[in-house]
């Protein structure tokens, strides 16, 4: 059982954020430590933050722009996802995202409007992208727009929960949106997680499952969430960068277990982007994963945990 | 030779008497028996049979006799000291008798109830 463990929630990143101790006491000092990471990565990352640092990054697209070293961070954080994954998860599909609609905020995001006409083609590609780390600077090819949603949430959560329990000295838990990263040690009997399709779903919607972890990362990628309608058609945030358009998947959404909240949604990413061959990806990576498919049967691989509630 | 013959007829028949004697004498104790362990079986049993409207053929328990069978069918005896005897809920029997290794499944134990599912601290999920 999850025993002491208390939470608190707040919203940042666009998004909601949990923040979870194993003893209450150390609670309000968590919250302090986590909320100063999650800021410092929501200033340097989003897109869509005219202040932020990747915003003058890619506006300056062409010229080598000087960063924060958090930024530069998760700038390569992105590229090594792409490594990773062959491209698969290439932060170099800014471009492409604007071109299907997703402009703006999710949450100002008009929901449906007039039709595109999209070309299929390849993204720019993640080995474009130039990196000075002595320097603590970074170069775009014109035109190349970089979009971090893939890890940054994840980065927050991880660099949040190792804040906090680093200055508590206890166990914490961090979800950025449902991106989950738990540092330190987990309260007795793990900390208690529900999956489910949307992090903010109730936790008895059907279909979700609760789980105990001792710590890592968890993340769940899925084509469910962030849709919009241009002319009638139906688009979602995941691009498969072999054609710049949404990925054509049969999976709802995956939930991957893994050493960092970064590690397991670049591989939830990765699988709903490779589609049928997500799970033999995952099962080659060792990953301990749940893939829901489009007609919601559910499966689970690589020592996924007995789920301790329906 | 005669005399020894006549007292060979005398006694015979005083023998034939003394054995008559002894054979109603044994009748009588082995009816006392029959009579003792019928009632004693008689209580053993519950509920009584009794005669049913329906079933006008089944057999009214009536005192008398029991055949050399049917009291050794009768068996009272105790367990042995050292056996323990389990019996099932619901009066199905024994479930372990006598060191056998046969025979129906223990009940499982009762197993405790399983602990509430702590509630999740967090959900994940698409954002």
């Amino acid at each position: 059982m999850t025993l002491g463990a208390v939470s608190a929630q707040l919203r940042a990143m666009g998004t909601g954020v949990t923040i979870a101790t194993a003893e209450p006491k150390a609670l309000a000092a968590a919250v302090r430590a986590a909320e100063a990471e999650i800021a410092g990565i929501d200033r340097a990352c989003s897109r869509f933050r005219g202040d932020s640092e990747l915003t003058r990054v890619n506006e300056a697209a062409g010229e080598w722009v000087k960063v924060s070293a958090v930024c530069l961070e998760a700038i390569e954080v992105a590229l090594r996802a792409a490594e990773m994954t062959d491209g698969l998860v290439d932060p170099t599909v800014g471009g492409a995202l604007m071109e299907t609609g997703y402009t703006q905020d999710f949450e100002v995001l008009p929901k449906d409007g007039p039709a595109l006409r999209l070309f299929a083609r390849p993204i720019p590609g993640w080995r474009t992208v130039l990196i000075n780390r002595k320097a603590t600077a970074v170069r775009l090819p014109p035109g190349v727009r970089l979009d971090l949603g893939a890890t940054a949430k994840a980065l927050a959560s991880d660099r949040a929960a190792r804040a906090a329990a680093g200055s508590t000295g206890i166990g914490v838990l961090v979800s950025c949106g449902g991106d989950v990263a738990a540092v330190g040690e987990p309260p007795t009997g793990g900390w208690s997680v529900r999956v489910s399709e949307h992090h903010q779903d109730p936790a008895d919607a059907p279909g979700g499952e609760t789980i105990l972890f001792d710590g890592g990362g968890l993340a769940t990628s899925g084509v469910t969430a962030r849709r919009w309608r241009r002319g009638g058609e139906s688009f979602h945030h995941l691009i498969d960068p072999r054609t710049s358009l949404p990925a054509q998947t049969p999976w709802r959404v995956v939930t991957v277990i893994a050493a960092t909240c970064v590690d397991a949604n670049i591989a939830s990413t990765a699988a709903v982007i490779l589609g049928e061959g997500g799970p033999a990806w995952l099962r080659a990576h060792g990953l301990a994963a749940r893939l829901v498919r489009a007609d919601t049967t559910v499966l689970r691989l690589g020592g996924w945990p007995a789920q301790v509630a329906a | 030779m005669s005399a020894p013959r006549e007292i060979d007829e005398r006694d015979r028949d005083r023998a034939l008497r003394k054995l008559r004697w002894l054979t109603a004498l044994s009748g009588i104790a082995s009816l006392a028996v029959a009579a003792l362990s019928t009632s004693a079986a008689a209580q053993a049993s519950t509920p009584t049979p009794q005669p049913s409207p329906t079933n006008p053929a089944m057999p009214s328990p009536t005192g008398g006799a029991l055949s050399q069978a049917q009291l050794q069918a009768l068996d009272f005896a105790l367990p042995k000291p050292a056996t323990v005897v389990i019996w099932r809920t619901g009066g199905q029997g024994p479930a372990a008798s006598r060191g056998s290794t046969s025979g129906p499944a223990a009940a499982p134990a009762p197993r405790p109830a399983p602990p509430l599912p702590p509630p999740p601290v967090a959900t994940t999920g698409t954002s």
